[in-house]
């Protein structure tokens, strides 16, 4: 049946709720950790990743077919990065989970910028409040951490 | 930018899921305001702002010459950071003056700052500057020439011309001085 002699190779990646993803190995090896597995031969056909779910590896299954395509110019590349990474903070985080989990260095950093230019220019409240973040110091606790910190922003401009 | 309110629909995961690592990674995009302001706002992106990797690539990012080869592993990087940085804040200039030197293009083998002068020495002779004629309206450069050994030390040498400067020379006004060699 295999006409053709450059086959595709693929590879079916197992989601934490079970669904299975078929994707050519070149796009999937990637992620360091599938390229460990699959060097390491303790992954058979179906590799599962338990700590991913199917939400999640159908975005990084999209960032990977981009990345994947050598013909993209740089220019075009980073569009799609930023276009990418314009999600939901909830999403980024899951994002940020699998890609350190999966070992996709760029991924992981362009989503962790994501998460700083956030909170580039932000009060601690501004970022308590954006984050969900309970301020667990004791008033005499920040009165003192505030104090420390003020030397970083002398000559800054209040705004 | 503005977020849109956290979902209330599912499981949502937020920040606090992300574990030390990836959050150093993101604080690492920081600048030292933004790293101030994320230190102020928990007790655990305290941690995450305090973090040695962070203060390392910063002290290494501000002072690529003075890298320490390790970093006290008691007091960490952040703390060699603001040690260097009060170091530098000693020294504050009310009348900032900036001024070119030109001498010869042959290489002092000597540099040595004795209050408001600097003297060096170029194989037998020795150079000095005195600032405060120049600020007098006079010429600063005195040449001594009368003898004829080379000068292979002088007290208390230094190498780095224009650090020197800054911080020797706390009772006189001066911002920067560059020498030209």
């Amino acid at each position: 049946m295999a006409t053709t002699t450059t086959e595709t190779k693929m590879l079916t990646l197992c989601t934490s709720d079970k669904q299975q993803f078929q994707i050519e190995e070149t796009i999937a090896l990637q992620a360091v950790t599938i390229r460990n597995m699959v060097e390491d031969e303790c992954a058979s056909n179906v590799i599962p990743l338990p700590n991913v779910n199917s939400k999640i590896m159908i975005q990084i299954i999209e960032y990977l077919k981009k990345h994947v395509d050598s013909s993209v110019s740089k220019e075009d590349m980073e569009k799609f990065d930023s276009a990418f990474v314009e999600k939901k903070l909830s999403e980024i985080f899951d994002i940020i989970l699998a890609a350190n989990y999966l070992n996709i260095k760029n991924l992981l950093d362009i989503c962790c910028q994501r998460v700083a230019d956030v909170m580039k220019n932000k009060s601690p409240e501004w970022v308590r409040r954006t984050f969900n973040i309970v301020n667990d110091f004791t008033a005499e606790e920040e009165a003192k951490i505030r104090k420390e910190h003020e030397w970083a922003f002398e000559g800054v401009d209040e705004d | 930018m503005v977020e849109p309110p956290p979902s209330t629909d599912q499981r949502s995961i937020t920040i606090t899921d992300l574990n030390m690592d990836a959050l150093v990674h993101c604080a690492s995009y920081l600048n030292l305001q933004d790293l101030s302001n994320m230190a102020m706002s928990c007790t655990y992106f305290n941690r995450v702002a305090y973090s040695d990797s962070i203060w390392q690539s910063l002290f290494r990012e501000r002072w690529p010459q003075r890298v320490p080869s390790s970093f006290s592993q008691i007091s960490g990087a952040r703390k060699a950071y603001l040690a260097r940085n009060t170091a530098l804040q000693q020294f504050k200039f009310v009348d900032p003056l900036l001024a070119d030197y030109y001498t010869h293009s042959k290489p002092y083998d000597q540099l040595f700052l004795d209050k408001n002068d600097i003297i060096f020495s170029q194989g037998p002779l020795i150079h000095m500057i005195r600032i405060g004629e120049f600020l007098n309206g006079k010429d600063p450069l005195v040449t001594l020439s009368d003898h004829r050994a080379r000068i292979t030390c002088m007290r208390d040498v230094v190498s780095d011309v224009s650090e020197a400067i800054v911080a020797r020379f706390p009772p006189f006004r001066i911002k920067y001085l560059v020498v030209e060699v």
